[in-house]
């Protein structure tokens, strides 16, 4: 085992776990999925051929585990709701000095966490690869193997359901930010 | 509220989401990960080494077989099957075994002189016989002669002359067993004798000599001139 590979794992543990997490919403099965994609990555590193893409690359083959494991779980395994949806809720925003960075750091409430973590499969995958791990809608469609067509649509209505819990958001954001001028 | 802001606010909650404090113990995973790689590599490793085994074992068997049956395996065979006769044959290409799989061409009657000994093999179904030993005087070039009956009924003579030497030998399918007559003239000596563990019947007059036999169902005659006993007994002997 190479050292360069355990860097690699502690790199992007969390951020694997934590989208895993967001599929699969049961810590033991996201585990399952992280420790998978991993060994998949090192037995098939050979072939990664640009070393820069290791990022999207260990990304898609996480999402594919946990999709794996959410197919093959959904109907017999409890998946654990409301611990998932108190643990993404509760993410407390990290401390900083900026007022203004404070500031925008509340607009993110739990309400649209709580909405976030609701979407159900392939909308919450398209959130988090399109959002946070900043894939192109092709690369997307490749990842989850639907056609781009369904990532467009799947991703219009799951932003059409979070602006729905963002209004009330917004007007305390625009309170804020006006006393705040 | 525009597009561009409900993107913030989704792009800076996953943010959140994902890269906040998450409740897994780093250093237990990883372990738990050498562990199963380790697991993964000794499962791989016994999966080769039976693989490796079961090739060893094909390569045995290959070999096994190849020694102990060259003979069958290597060299064209004939396989009458029923009413179709069937050639397989097995040879080897530079890697591998091929098996081969031809029908006998369809035979009608009819009378076939001055043939060679393979087209005779070709019109017959059985295996047919050649004398390995032919005593000094005889032609080794012999004529054959096919009669054809209703396949695969058929007479086959292979006839040896040179000289006042004289030798027919003849094979004929004896499909359905039936009992006959010889005559036997005055003055003539008969007397059985078991050659190869074959009971061959012998019939001698002056220097006239015949022999008959059966053999897996085909009836072999054996008319001799001027041979001295010991030649045909020697001739039946190394029929192959």
């Amino acid at each position: 085992m190479s050292s360069s590979f355990a860097i690699l794992y502690s790199t992007y543990l969390k951020r694997i776990y934590s989208t895993c997490l967001m599929i699969l919403k049961n810590h033991h099965l996201a585990e399952e999925a992280v420790q998978e994609s991993f060994m998949r990555a090192y037995n098939n590193m050979h072939e990664l051929k640009d070393p820069a893409k290791f990022e999207a690359w260990i990304v898609s083959i996480a999402t594919n585990c946990a999709i794996d494991l959410y197919k093959t779980n959904q109907k017999c395994i409890p998946i654990a709701d409301n611990e998932v949806l108190d643990y993404f809720i509760n993410q407390c925003t990290p401390s900083t000095n900026e007022p203004l960075e404070q500031l925008e750091k509340l607009e993110v409430s739990k309400e649209i966490h709580l909405a976030i973590t609701k979407l159900t499969p392939p909308a919450d995958q398209i959130l988090s690869l399109k959002y946070y791990w900043d894939l192109k809608d092709k690369e997307i469609a490749e990842i989850l193997q639907i056609p781009a067509g369904t990532v467009k649509s799947s991703l219009y209505r799951a932003k059409r359901t979070l602006s729905r819990v963002l209004p009330g958001i917004n007007k305390d954001y625009l309170k804020l930010t006006q006393g705040a001028k | 509220m525009n597009e561009e802001q409900l993107d913030k606010y989704i792009r800076n909650s996953l943010k959140l989401m994902i890269e906040g404090p998450v409740p897994i113990d780093e250093k237990k995973m990883w372990e738990d990960f050498l562990k199963r790689l380790e697991q993964q590599q000794e499962l791989e490793k016994r999966k080769k080494r039976k693989q490796i085994q079961k090739k060893c074992l094909t390569a045995l068997a290959a070999v096994l077989i190849l020694t102990i049956a060259p003979a069958s395996f290597l060299a064209p065979n004939k396989v009458t099957a029923f009413k179709e006769d069937i050639y397989q044959f097995f040879f080897r290409n530079d890697n591998e075994t091929l098996i081969k799989e031809t029908v006998n061409p369809p035979v009608n009657n009819g009378e076939f002189k001055d043939i060679t000994f393979e087209k005779a093999q070709e019109l017959t179904v059985f295996q047919l016989k050649y004398p390995g030993f032919l005593p000094l005087g005889l032609n080794s070039q012999p004529r054959i002669n096919v009669s054809v009956k209703e396949p695969p009924l058929a007479q086959v003579e292979i006839i040896f002359r040179q000289d006042d030497k004289y030798l027919n030998f003849g094979q004929k399918t004896n499909l359905v067993s039936k009992k006959s007559n010889i005559h036997i003239p005055k003055d003539t000596a008969v007397k059985k004798e078991l050659i190869n563990n074959v009971e061959i019947l012998f019939i001698q007059k002056d220097n006239f000599l015949s022999a008959f036999w059966n053999e897996n169902s085909i009836h072999y005659t054996m008319s001799c001139q001027n041979l001295d006993n010991q030649d045909i007994i020697k001739i039946i002997q190394n029929l192959k």
